[in-house]
């Protein structure tokens, strides 16, 4: 199978490589550091958004390589897990990134991150 | 350990040899300083491939002068290694979502820490968008874990020492089971056993863990050796009641008691230096925390 191919498809490409992050256990950061390829450019490979082959060509056959895979297997790539439906957290603090809650408001939050915690915990 | 030594400890606990580690706890250091006359070290030691240490302990080891020329002394004898946090991800060949997973799960017990990695770790983002591991470590290390001064000057991290071994122990027994058939905890802290089995339980029932082959994880607290060095003669029977007074203090005790039909009861209580002494002669017990 050829590199071209998988260029054509590289929006697919994209998706299994993504794919293959979540199913082994990387993070795209960590995937980076690994297959030595910058984290601009893992992002544009995963969004299918490599417009040049020989750019594409590099980073896909890093990948192959640290993942012992082939062309064909990365085309025909089958996610290993369902997409897991993950608790959800109920309760989302939406504050600004620097709002300092006052200290009342600060130990209601914390109450409540315990308790829904404490139902995580018998829940699973 | 940085680098090179990071690759040959891998390979080392890849080479398949069955090998038998030891991770050792701060308290069990300390415990084992008291000890020292009474029963040296190369018998303690000797039937371990590898005693490894991981740094938050091994920070908390250096508060005395004492633990820290045990452990110089005891180098002499094994292989002693300390395995700075940071190097868990080449341990775990880049997984750090898995990483992240086990972080998590060693912290289930404590709500604050669980809420705090979810809240300031996580961010509401999926796993694999994560910042880089260095970073979401410091920041769990500097901002997630209470702190206190100790007298010495430095900053004490609760739990960090115990939380490190549990998570040191699970990357030991699920990224190197074909090679390691040990994985023994010396520690006599109950929260390093709590922090181990919750993180059994949800690992068991975790989709990306629960197929995979592991090594158990044991435990040898101070009561263990004390109750292991008694069957082994290392502590004279003359001098037990001495050494028990001395070195022991009540203690809650996780073990078990073969029964006359040879079934096996379950026990978890608190136990005093009287029973103690009492169970030291009694052959059918396992100790198992």
């Amino acid at each position: 199978m050829s590199m071209e191919l998988l260029f054509e498809n590289r929006k697919l490409i994209g998706k299994n490589i993504l794919n293959i992050i979540k199913d082994n256990g990387y993070t795209k950061s960590s995937f980076s550091r690994l297959t030595n390829i910058s984290r601009p450019t893992l992002d544009k490979l995963i969004k299918g958004e490599v417009d040049s082959l020989a750019t594409f060509k590099t980073h896909v056959r890093k990948i192959l390589e640290t993942q012992g895979m082939d062309e064909e297997q990365l085309l025909n790539y089958v996610p290993k897990y369902n997409a897991k439906k993950e608790l959800v957290f109920a309760l989302s603090d939406n504050a600004p990134e620097n709002h300092a809650l006052n200290p009342k408001a600060q130990e209601m939050f914390g109450i409540l991150e315990d308790i829904v915690h404490m139902y995580e915990l018998y829940y699973n | 350990m940085k680098g090179e030594s990071m690759n040959d400890l891998k390979k080392y606990l890849s080479i398949g040899k069955s090998l038998k580690i030891c991770i050792l706890d701060n308290n069990s250091v300390e415990f084992l300083t008291w000890v020292r006359k009474n029963v040296i070290l190369e018998k303690i030691f000797s039937q371990y491939d590898m005693i490894l240490i991981p740094q938050w302990v091994w920070t908390e080891v250096c508060d005395s002068e004492n633990r820290k020329s045990y452990i110089n002394d005891l180098k002499h004898y094994s292989k002693v290694q300390i395995i700075d946090e940071v190097d868990y991800l080449t341990l775990v060949d880049y997984k750090e979502a898995e990483l992240y997973y086990l972080f998590l799960y060693c912290c289930y017990n404590v709500s604050r820490l669980v809420s705090f990695i979810k809240k300031n770790i996580l961010k509401n983002r999926p796993v694999e968008d994560l910042d880089p591991y260095e970073e979401w470590l410091g920041v769990f290390y500097e901002e997630g874990l209470d702190q206190r001064k100790l007298s010495n000057g430095r900053i004490q991290r609760k739990n960090a020492g115990e939380i490190s071994i549990a998570i040191l122990s699970y990357i030991l027994s699920y990224y190197y089971s074909g090679s390691i058939d040990i994985i023994t905890i010396f520690s006599s802290d109950r929260d390093t056993y709590e922090f181990v089995s919750k993180a059994k339980e949800i690992l068991y029932k975790d989709e990306r863990f629960k197929d995979r082959s592991n090594t158990s994880i044991t435990f040898k607290s101070n009561d263990f050796l004390i109750y292991e060095w008694t069957r082994l003669g290392y502590i004279d029977e003359q001098n037990i009641h001495t050494f028990v007074d001395s070195y022991r203090q009540t203690r809650r005790i996780k073990f078990t008691r073969k029964k006359q039909d040879n079934s096996i009861e379950e026990q978890d209580k608190l136990i005093d230096n009287a029973a103690f002494l009492e169970m030291l002669k009694d052959s059918t017990i396992h100790l198992i925390f």
